[in-house]
């Protein structure tokens, strides 16, 4: 139900402007937010903080860098505090001002590399990302924003990632390989985190935290699709921490999916199983010691092909679940993972027309069967929902 | 929400970036300095832009430094203590310890952490000095620099001002560019 379609039935003469004004009490109605604005308005944000730090970056030897640092300070705090003023005297831009709170936590990012910059310090670089997740972390609870939970989610995943792969890093282990082992784990976490919040006092951030976690997902698991090029064998400590992490992913994972109402019993069995299956390959994926570790190597490597099947199966579960709970998102991220899946597939064959061949009628004959299955399914879920909508008689 | 709250929060922000301005102000103002040998490579990061890598003669130690030598792997990040000594126009290597030396009127103590080194009977050791951040394609100096290296009274260091040929670097720059 959405507010136009309310004060259309008050233009119309069909509802009074007291019963008008009920329902929108009662349901607490708002104007839709314009979602290409909210777009815009980030996109703009984004830019205006890169071209700050880029402009920092420049370092122009004529400025004392007294006036730098100030200079710094002030476009932070004076983000803020645009961002506050149009929050507190122009609710409806809310959009606009939650564009300039963006900027302004990206430019206390800026602000740390600028002093780092001015006083030539070389300490760990990911030093810099944890102090910026911290300290940017409780505006995102505090201003209740989307978009400000968004980028503290990503500073905590970019120091993670820095603690892997940078040389210096606490959890660097033989080119930062670990990172393959350990982020497949985080972000099914993450959407487990979602699946729970959605029942939780900060249900606000559930719907983004799991969208998060399987946008997260979907891309962690593409380089398996490369074969097995990870060896990252840390040694015992390391397989006993993924082993320990991956239990409680599964865990959390299991008690989240229970109070998943909206899906049945067994397509929730389905899609727990589904992802706990990848917890277990990317360990094994990473445990195998192929000799294989090179692009025309991958074509005859189990870990390529296994995760290719798996993938395009974990890709039906999505798209189903997604019409069963009625989400676009599934459904999308479903197909556009498929795709990824299958181009990538082609390409991992290119130069042997045999293994070509039956590969194009597999996936040919997998592919129709999918259109007649997913064709079917919209039939039914639109055929539930005129019967939904459809008056009964008396 | 609490206006306070979120006042707090960008005060502690704030107060955060000032007590890193302060902590480097304060050893830039420390009255020890030394002059230190160097030679430059010129890569760029992607948040604060050019810089020189500074590898520096005091980076490289014999082993014949140490003053105890301690048991085990040095090539992990172990705290040390670099006493440095005037040797003409630059401070040089003079005792390398695990624990800080007694105070000496001629010498300067600069704490350092070591890194894994190529050569057997070498130490390899980072001062936290190794970056020098200049403006934009002015990375790629000829000539030799010296660091200039502000040391407080903890043995923490910060570099204070680096010469190329004896003038600011930024002014020798400016002078090398010219068409």
């Amino acid at each position: 139900m959405k507010l136009q379609d309310i004060q259309r039935l008050h233009t119309d003469g069909f509802l009074a402007a007291d019963v008008r004004d009920r329902i929108v009490a009662h349901y607490k109605l708002q104007d839709a937010p314009n979602r290409f604005i909210a777009i815009i308005a980030v996109i703009g944000g984004v830019l205006v903080a890169a071209g700050v730090i880029l402009l920092i970056s420049a370092n122009w030897d004529d400025i004392p860098r007294g006036v730098k640092l100030i200079t710094g300070l002030a476009l932070m705090l004076g983000s803020h505090a645009a961002g506050w003023w149009i929050r507190t005297r122009h609710a409806d831009f809310h959009k606009t001002a939650e564009a300039f709170h963006l900027v302004g936590s990206v430019l206390f990012l800026a602000d740390i590399a600028l002093i780092g910059q001015v006083y030539h310090l070389s300490s760990r670089p990911p030093n810099a990302i944890l102090v910026w997740w911290v300290g940017i972390a409780p505006l995102a609870w505090l201003l209740r924003s989307k978009p400000q939970y968004i980028l503290t989610l990503s500073a905590a995943l970019l120091w993670l990632a820095m603690e892997f792969l940078h040389d210096k890093g606490w959890l660097h282990h033989h080119r930062g390989e670990l990172a393959l082992l350990f982020y497949p784990a985080i972000f099914v976490g993450l959407y487990a985190a979602g699946v729970g919040m959605e029942r939780s006092p900060a249900k606000d951030f559930g719907s983004v935290t799991r969208r998060y976690g399987l946008v997260g997902l979907s891309f962690m698991l593409l380089p398996l699709l490369f074969g097995s090029h990870v060896s990252s064998r840390g040694g015992d400590l390391v397989w006993s921490l993924y082993a320990l992490i991956s239990a409680a992913v599964a865990a959390g994972l299991f008690f989240a999916l229970r109070g998943e109402a909206k899906l049945p019993l067994m397509w929730r069995g389905i899609w727990f199983g589904t992802l706990v299956f990848w917890l277990v390959f990317v360990g094994m994926a990473c445990l195998n010691d192929s000799p294989h570790t090179r692009w025309e190597a991958g074509r005859h490597d189990w870990v390529a092909w296994t995760a290719s099947i798996a993938l395009f199966a974990h890709c039906l579960v999505m798209v189903n679940l997604g019409l069963l709970l009625g989400s676009r998102f599934f459904i999308n991220l479903g197909l556009s993972l498929l795709t990824l899946d299958v181009i990538i597939a082609y390409l991992r064959l290119f130069g042997t027309m045999a293994l070509t061949g039956a590969m194009f009628i597999v996936s040919g004959v997998g592919l129709i069967v999918l259109g007649v299955f997913i064709e079917k399914r919209r039939r039914a879920f639109m055929l539930k929902l005129q019967e939904a909508s459809t008056p009964t008689k008396p | 929400m609490n206006p306070r709250h979120f006042i707090a929060v960008l005060a502690a922000q704030t107060l955060l970036l000032l007590a890193l301005i302060a902590q480097q102000e304060y050893r830039l103002a420390a009255p020890t300095t030394v002059l230190l040998e160097t030679a430059p490579v010129d890569p760029r990061d992607l948040l604060r832009g050019d810089y020189v890598i500074l590898n520096y003669k005091v980076s490289n130690l014999t082993n014949s430094l140490w003053e105890t030598a301690p048991a085990g792997q040095t090539g992990h990040g172990l705290p040390v203590f670099v006493s440095l000594e005037q040797r003409g126009e630059f401070h040089e290597a003079v005792l390398l310890s695990t624990t800080r030396p007694e105070p000496l009127p001629n010498r300067v103590v600069i704490q350092a952490r070591t890194q894994p080194s190529w050569g057997n009977n070498q130490v390899r050791v980072e001062y936290g000095l190794e970056r020098y951040y200049v403006q934009e394609g002015t990375g790629n100096p000829r000539g030799k620099l010296t660091v200039q290296v502000a040391v407080d009274a903890a043995g923490k260091p910060v570099i204070k001002q680096v010469f190329l040929d004896g003038k600011p670097y930024a002014e020798a720059m400016r002078e090398q560019m010219k068409p």
